[in-house]
């Protein structure tokens, strides 16, 4: 069992990477939060039956524990903003742009950052509402709205810093 | 940028710069790593405060047995037990919690919801156990330093005036009052705002 887990979660370890950044401010809290990530999967997967995909289920520690994880406030570090920009050694227009909508991400709430994270994976709707625990319906218009208000968010976000 | 377009590009911008940072996993050596979840904070800090309560009992314990003091014997004895019995059953009650303890795999809603509802409990129960707690050092002390200060026959009288049991009646409250205070105070000081802050994510995902 041990090794099936780490096998399968070295494949999808992207899935946690991903949340760890969207989630945590410092790289050293990201290596906490993928640690513990890695301990509640690890403690969970007994129950793991394969009735869903390994990368849901995954999806699903993942955000349960990025988003009750307790760590002591702290200001938001320079880390984020240093994130937001390594892909951005070059300065083109459209790594601006990305940046621009990283850090407009990085401005949602708890909910709404999972609810973007899911659909940037490119899991269906009824997937996202199981995993959050509300309906397709829901997770559709809220997707809707929340991608006009990414749109004006990273325009501000861009026009305020790049233009 | 459209958050699908985004979508592409953020794919591109994880696998080009990030892929050595991915931290490798070693199923044996976490047998031995300690979980930070809320819930197994809550639990060390509990299993903290128990044990140093214990030894603090057994030295309590060893006191009452060596001094000479007949006050403090007195004292010790009674108060021991019956601080042993308030920990058993804070312990008993702290045991039927954990148990309500969220599962990693549940959906986000009801993970929320149970992280909060054992953050409430256990709250509830910390701050019942202090003021409980209190009442009783009060009540214990007033006793017995009268029974040693005055003698049993001048107590005995004096646990017939209506203004004695008024007297004792207000420190009892005004001490179980602090106590709850303080207790609160400390309680939303370790875990407030971590409570508050999933509290508000419940909300938002409920209105969705």
């Amino acid at each position: 069992m041990e090794a099936t887990f780490e096998e399968l979660f070295t494949q999808h370890k992207k899935i946690v990477f991903k949340i760890c950044h969207l989630y945590a401010d410092s790289e050293a809290d990201r290596e906490d939060m993928f640690q513990e990530i890695a301990l509640q999967a690890y403690k969970s997967f007994q129950g793991f039956k394969g009735q869903s995909q390994f990368s849901t289920w995954l999806y699903r520690v993942a955000l349960n524990t990025a988003i009750t994880w307790f760590k002591k406030e702290k200001k938001r570090s320079e880390a984020l903003t240093q994130y937001a920009q390594e892909p951005a050694d070059e300065t083109t227009n459209n790594n601006q742009q990305f940046q621009a909508m990283y850090l407009a991400i990085n401005e949602l709430n708890k909910i709404d950052k999972a609810l973007v994270t899911l659909y940037l994976d490119g899991i269906d709707y009824k997937e996202i509402g199981e995993i959050l625990g509300i309906t397709a319906n829901n997770v559709a218009v809220k997707i809707n709205r929340l991608k006009i208000k990414l749109k004006e968010d990273a325009q501000r976000i861009y026009s305020s810093k790049f233009g | 940028m459209e958050l699908d377009d985004f979508k592409q590009s953020l794919q591109e911008s994880i696998d080009a710069t990030t892929p050595n940072q991915y931290p490798t996993i070693d199923v044996r050596e976490m047998h031995g790593v300690r979980s930070v979840s809320l819930v197994d904070k809550i639990r060390r800090n509990f299993l903290l405060e128990l044990g140093a309560s214990v030894v603090a009992l057994l030295f309590f314990g060893y006191i009452a047995y060596t001094t000479k003091n007949t006050w403090i014997r007195q004292y010790l004895l009674v108060v021991i037990p019956v601080v042993s019995l308030f920990y058993v059953d804070f312990f008993l009650r702290f045991r039927k919690i954990q148990r309500l303890a969220p599962k990693a795999t549940e959906n986000l809603l009801n993970h929320l919801q149970s992280t909060v509802d054992i953050i409430d409990r256990f709250c509830k129960n910390y701050i019942r156990f202090n003021v409980c707690f209190t009442l009783l050092a009060v009540f214990t002390s007033f006793y017995f330093s009268a029974y040693n200060g005055v003698g049993p026959e001048t107590l005995a009288h004096w646990l017939t005036k209506p203004l004695v049991w008024g007297i004792l009646a207000g420190a009892c409250g005004v001490s179980m009052w602090l106590a709850y205070v303080f207790t609160k105070w400390w309680v939303k000081l370790l875990y407030g705002k971590h409570a508050q802050q999933l509290r508000q994510s419940m909300e938002q995902l409920k209105e969705m």
